[in-house]
């Protein structure tokens, strides 16, 4: 697989130097034979070649391809059970795949098979799982200190390294306190802080934010977004997909067994749907009014009652504002809040797998 | 430093933290041999049994029994009195005592064969039971050899008088003899001499018949004497006359005639007087023989008589020479009884003088066995300690592994373990490795221990003893490892070292013998490697045999250990894959 690999960056430098000539890019990748890999490995961090994975006659995950540049935060949704932590395993070797390869590539551009050589990718990743994987009985230092030992770091890097780590992840001052002694939030970030110790070039996050109230999820992201503009390449699995949209700059979506779709939130968005979100709130609060006058006509595909009012999902935004201006009016009720916006990612996810 | 050391390093430092700062782990590693080797020297650190509960039961209590009572309570038994046999025996089974002692009814030194001791014992107790039975049959055989004693001594005092009495008695019996022999020859000469002694009478000898026909012969000689003396006188009176007349009627002168006739006359005169005298002769010749008859016949009376005593006489004498001949017929038997009894004194006191042993304490007890211990006793502890050493090791390395395994799978950090780049081995010797560091730990310590405060003498022969000690926790730290790989949780790990430890251990000597367990199964019970180790820290810490000696036993616990090194390896690979899918299903 390496060799496959190695013959495939061949083609793809050959392939870059035929585009740069003014070669047409499809025809080029018809022709070498690379219109299978869904993208070009240049400036990629991780490449994704065809894996499956089965446990016994049970698939889970199948013929999975993509690759991930170097330096973005790719997101990786899908409902639960659709296999994200088994691609996550796979992607670090923590479990090996039915069929496919993950190849990694390392800083020093050399292209890695996670297969082949799985020691020599285990310092390209750092891993943060979905429970934190750390020692409770150590100390957060003792824990730092453990794992870097374990990836041959010096005393003098460990202690370097792991005031960088509780900085940036807002451990400073806790470093005497046991793993174990930690709330949820800092035990996630310890084990980020651990994944890290290592300067890994890839970070992989599993589900980050499970678990956390929605200002540690936002702090959470905040640190992301902080080591991710540190350098590292941050893959992160979660169900959070209104995190995923804000934070990420590619998604893939991960529906029966497979990546059903691979880009950009507003990618992703444009092309499963084209409703827009009308969220209104009124001062009386009663929504069964505006819904059995709006009924009858079709005006919105669907509605739905939140905290913020009630959401309606539409495709003709503006005949449909008008409309609610007139129903609200004639009631003689009053418009609180009003907000126009387009549909998230979460909706577009919901539309891809229904 | 090579990676794999630093790693190992790094790894045992972790392994070693983490076990300390999980109170049941550290309770397990650090207190747990101590709490055993501190109570089993407690336990141990004596040569007696202590409150062991005795039950007694007797229908008739006298001395002898209450001597019995006496001598268990004196010490460390508690002795309790029953009413009634059956409610004794009821309280071993209700714990209450340990065993009890039933006396025969007329339990008394008078009696020969109803002097019985019952015990009754609870064999479901079988550890119990024989150290129960030894201190109390200890104590027994102790009271009844002292009876025993006494029963002997007055026995050995009755030979000594004995052989004395016959020292004593044998010069009388030797004279006794003596004279039986003396009055048997003296009653042989008598008897010889009385055979000897005729006492044939024969009257006819004496010739008193003849005595008689020679009286009346006399008489009649006599009497014809007297006749022939008359006649003679007659005719020489006649013949005198005749002369005379003839002479006168001669021619001779007559002077002649007249001196002739004077001599004629003479002679006439002389026959006269002659026969005067013969006449008076003839006369006293009739008193005399009369008085001779008489006196012959009186002689022949007398002899007749004296027959009659003769006969007597010989009868008696015939009486006793065969009186005599009894009497030494007698005399010989009882000198023959007297040299009997002689015989048979000198065999007594030959007997009594053969008998060596005099001493009451050697004859109770002819043979005095010494059990002696091929080393100096000084407590329980001593014997045990090389079975309590192997004891410890075996279950806190049979705890110890698997709990370090699974604090290791179970741990969240698993997973960061296994995306650090440190090959598995490395894992599985760090693992080794701990447990062999923590339970030589314990080792120092508990040896430490145990030589300051119970006086063991555990450094005899150390380096072979330490030998034996690293193999040994080098096996059961592998066997615990591999029970750690094979199991996946820390509930059924520790069940399964729990259950694997009462193995070895019920398969080994420390409850009962292995020799009482059926051949085949004995063979196997002798590779059980607590068997192997524990026979091995024996010999070494208890007979100070060097390795070299043992070098079989040292062999199979080494092949032991590789065996088991290979199996955990293989376990380790079969376990690592098989937790990744465990980890996945539990995750999906």
């Amino acid at each position: 697989m390496v060799d496959e690999s190695i013959d495939f960056n061949k083609k793809k430098s050959l392939h870059q130097d035929l585009v740069d000539a003014g070669w047409p890019s499809d025809i080029v990748s018809k022709h070498l034979g690379l219109e299978k890999h869904p993208q070009s490995l240049a400036g990629s961090a991780i490449f994704v070649n065809n894996i499956s994975k089965s446990f016994g006659d049970h698939e889970v995950v199948k013929d999975v391809s993509f690759v991930v540049q170097s330096g973005e935060i790719f997101g990786l949704i899908g409902l639960s059970g659709a296999g994200k932590t088994t691609l996550l395993n796979m992607l670090v070797g923590f479990i090996e795949p039915t069929a496919g390869d993950v190849v990694v590539c390392s800083s020093a551009g050399q292209n890695i098979s996670v297969l082949k050589s799985p020691d020599l990718v285990k310092s390209v990743f750092g891993f943060s799982s979905q429970q934190p994987s750390f020692y409770s009985k150590l100390s957060v230092k003792e824990n730092l200190a453990y794992f870097g030992e374990l990836f041959g770091l010096t005393n003098q890097e460990i202690v370097e390294r792991s005031n960088e780590l509780l900085g940036l992840v807002g451990l400073s001052g806790s470093e005497n306190v046991l793993g174990g002694n930690l709330s949820g939030g800092m035990q996630k970030r310890l084990d980020i802080a651990c994944a890290l110790i290592h300067h890994p070039s890839i970070l992989l996050l599993d589900e980050p934010t499970a678990d956390l109230d929605s200002l540690l999820r936002t702090q959470m992201w905040r640190i992301i977004k902080d080591i991710n503009q540190k350098g590292t390449t941050v893959i992160v699995a979660s169900h959070f997909i209104e995190d995923i949209e804000n934070y990420c700059s590619r998604v893939a979506v991960l529906n029966n067994k497979t990546v059903s779709l691979i880009g950009s939130s507003d990618e992703i968005k444009n092309k499963y749907t084209t409703n827009y979100e009308v969220q209104l709130r009124t001062a009386s609060e009663d929504y069964a009014y505006l819904l059995s006058s709006l009924k009858k006509s079709s005006l919105f595909a669907s509605s739905k009652l939140a905290e913020g009012g009630i959401i309606f999902y539409t495709s003709t935004p503006k005949k449909l504002l008008s409309e609610l201006f007139r129903v609200v009016g004639k009631k003689g009720d009053s418009i609180v809040a009003l907000d126009l916006a387009r549909p998230s990612l979460k909706e577009a996810f919901e539309s891809l797998v229904k | 430093m090579s990676k794999f050391l630093k790693d190992t390093v790094t790894l045992v430092k972790k392994n070693i933290r983490l076990l300390i700062r999980a109170k049941a782990s550290s309770l397990i590693v650090i207190l747990g041999p101590l709490l055993i080797i501190f109570l089993a020297g407690i336990a141990f650190d004596n040569t007696n049994l202590y409150a062991v509960k005795i039950g007694v039961f007797s229908e008739k209590y006298n001395d002898l029994s209450n001597s019995f009572i006496e001598r268990l309570s004196e010490k460390q038994f508690k002795v309790t009195r029953f009413p009634l046999e059956d409610d004794c025996r009821s309280a071993i089974e209700r714990g209450e005592v340990h065993t009890c002692v039933v006396f025969s009814p007329e339990f008394t030194m008078a009696k020969d064969n109803s002097n019985e001791l019952s015990f009754y014992v609870d064999y479901s107790q079988i550890n119990l039971v024989w150290s129960v039975l030894n201190a109390m049959t200890e104590k027994v055989a102790e009271r009844s050899m002292e009876l025993s004693r006494n029963l002997t001594t007055v026995l050995v005092n009755a030979l000594e008088y004995s052989s004395e009495q016959v020292k004593t008695k044998r010069p009388a019996l030797v004279d006794l003899t003596t004279s039986n022999d003396l009055v048997n020859r003296r009653v042989t000469d008598v008897s010889v001499r009385l055979e000897e002694v005729s006492l044939d009478f024969d009257p006819n000898a004496f010739g008193a018949d003849n005595l008689a026909s020679q009286k009346n012969k006399v008489k009649h000689w006599v009497d014809a004497s007297i006749n022939l003396g008359s006649e003679a006188i007659s005719s020489a009176r006649s013949f005198v006359g005749n002369a005379n007349d003839v002479v006168q009627a001669s021619s001779m002168g007559v002077e002649q005639k007249n001196n002739l006739k004077t001599l004629f006359e003479d002679a006439v005169t002389e026959i006269e007087e002659l026969d005067d005298k013969f006449k008076d002769t003839n006369s006293l010749a009739g008193e005399q023989f009369k008085e001779l008859a008489k006196i012959i016949d009186s002689l022949v009376g007398k002899i007749t008589q004296t027959k009659a005593q003769m006969d007597q006489i010989d009868s008696a004498h015939t009486t006793s020479v065969a009186e005599l001949v009894e009497a030494k017929a007698s005399l010989d038997g009882s000198l023959k009884n007297l040299l009997d009894v002689q015989r048979a004194l000198n065999n007594i006191d030959n007997i009594i003088r053969s008998v060596e042993v005099k001493d009451p304490n050697a004859v109770v007890q002819p043979i005095i066995t010494h059990i002696k211990p091929v080393i100096s006793q000084q407590s329980y502890l001593n014997y045990i300690f090389p079975v309590l050493m192997v004891l410890v090791i075996m279950f806190t390395a049979l705890l110890l592994a698997p709990t370090l395994i699974l604090l290791e799978k179970n741990s969240s950090a698993y997973f960061r373990n296994f995306m650090a780049p440190v090959n598995g081995f490395t894992y599985l010797f760090s693992t080794f490795l701990t447990c062999f560091i923590l339970l030589s730990l314990q080792l120092i310590i508990i040896l430490a221990i145990a030589s300051i405060f119970f006086s063991s003498t555990i450094l005899h022969g150390f380096p072979n003893t330490l030998l034996v000690l690293l193999l040994s926790v080098a096996l059961f730290s592998l066997i615990g490892m591999l029970v750690g790989y094979v199991f996946n949780s820390e509930e059924t790990a520790m069940l399964a070292a729990i259950s694997l430890g009462s193995i070895f251990l019920f398969l080994s000597d420390v409850i009962i013998p292995i020799e009482s367990m059926p051949s085949w199964f004995m063979r196997v019970a002798e590779l059980n490697p607590f068997v192997v180790s524990s026979g091995l820290l024996r010999s070494t810490i208890l007979y100070g045999m060097s390795v070299i000696s043992l070098w079989k036993k040292i062999l199979l616990l080494l092949a032991f250990v590789v065996v088991s090194a290979v199996l955990v390896f293989l376990f380790y690979q079969i376990s690592s894959n098989s937790s990744i899918y465990k980890k996945w299903k539990r995750k999906e």
